[in-house]
């Protein structure tokens, strides 16, 4: 029997093929930020690890959110680093920004959240099977589709 | 290619949702008077749904930057109108499981890559004429390229006339235009993929093309 006269044998093939890609993964942007001391450093990469270097960086205080408290560009690391200060505000927003790709950070300085970001990047195992069941997901709606019209034809 | 949460103006964000959402019932509303069956429709519609989900994390570096699969042309010439709300559908687990692009930014996401499938699906069309006998590689390729292409257009575009004031404009339009280029060998690729699965089904299996 071949794929063209079986749908359902040729979507699980299907389904094998997008299988065998997940481990590579996507290009959206981490940022961290860490405090050292008086300043606050901040390190920026794309989620396959390569530093958004040259990216811009501005800064917003919690006391004037629309106006840029200091900005720059990272460096080749993907790392900036800036000395806020904490009479004016305790609150903290920083974008970084390269050809739209970036991300926001907003993180306080009193005490209340930890002195380093929650990093919250997912284990290569369960983005590989948070994957594996979107894809099946799609997979799945097709096969059923797919078998509800092989069952129609059989009738008719 | 998918522009984040954070990047552009609410108002901007509002009207690719609205934009999106006349889109996906013109869509809808299109494929519901094809003669088509239903389930042929959505069963193929799922699948390339999933293959738009995984190409984009496949990311291949062409400095200074990285690109990825679009698969707008191939979705366009496969799926035609229905291919918008399938793309729409695969850039929100995009968002909802890896962070790639946004929430807020869902609609114009859409726009852009929808939006091109759309256009795609309608050069290939324009190119081949009324006679799916026509084996040339010409109009594949040129849905494939055009699909890439208008894609970076819309969302290079975009950035370009919403970039806000306090960043330095002269580095991010640099920045804008190297992932342009960056591009075009994609889209090359893209055209040549397009061209080749085109090719292929209009041996094969004609009725799955546009």
């Amino acid at each position: 029997m071949s794929l063209h006269s079986d749908p359902v044998k040729g979507l699980l093939l299907f389904a094998a093929l997008l299988l065998t890609a997940l481990p590579v993964f996507a290009h959206g942007a981490r940022v961290i930020w860490e405090v050292q001391g008086d300043s606050v450093h901040i390190s920026a990469a794309f989620d396959d690890g390569t530093p958004m270097n040259e990216a811009q960086v501005t800064v917003f205080s919690g006391a004037e959110p629309s106006v840029p408290y200091t900005s720059g560009l990272t460096d080749e690391n993907g790392e900036f680093t800036f000395l806020p200060d904490v009479e004016q505000s305790l609150a903290w927003d920083v974008q970084v920004r390269k050809a739209g790709h970036g991300d926001i950070v907003h993180f306080s300085l009193d005490g209340s959240t930890d002195t380093l970001s929650d990093q919250g990047a997912f284990t290569t195992l369960q983005i590989i099977l948070m994957s594996a069941c979107v894809v099946w997901g799609f997979i799945g709606t097709a096969l059923f589709f797919a078998t509800k019209r092989k069952g129609q034809n059989a009738h008719s | 290619m998918h522009i984040p949460d954070g990047m552009l103006p609410a108002e901007v964000c509002i009207a690719g949702y609205a934009g999106t959402a006349f889109l996906t019932w013109l869509s809808v509303k299109k494929a519901r008077h094809s003669s088509e069956d239903s389930a042929r429709v959505v069963s193929r519609a799922s699948v390339m749904a999933a293959a738009f989900f995984v190409a984009s994390w496949i990311h291949i570096p062409i400095p200074p930057v990285s690109v990825h699969p679009i698969l707008a042309g191939l979705m366009g010439i496969l799926l035609g109108w229905i291919s918008f709300p399938a793309i729409l559908v695969g850039l929100f687990f995009q968002a909802a499981m890896f962070g790639h692009g946004g929430f807020t930014t869902l609609g114009i996401n859409a726009l852009s890559m929808g939006g091109a499938a759309l256009l795609a699906g309608a050069v290939y069309r324009l190119l081949r004429g009324k006679h799916k006998e026509n084996m040339s590689l010409i109009p594949g390729f040129f849905a494939g390229f055009v699909g890439v292409s208008l894609a970076v257009i819309f969302t290079g575009s975009i950035l370009i006339l919403t970039m806000p004031e306090h960043i330095d404009s002269g580095i991010e339009l640099s920045s804008i235009l190297a992932m342009a280029v960056a591009h075009l060998p994609l889209a090359l690729a893209e055209g040549f993929f397009t061209a080749l699965v085109a090719r292929f089904l209009l041996k094969v299996k004609p009725d799955m093309l546009v």
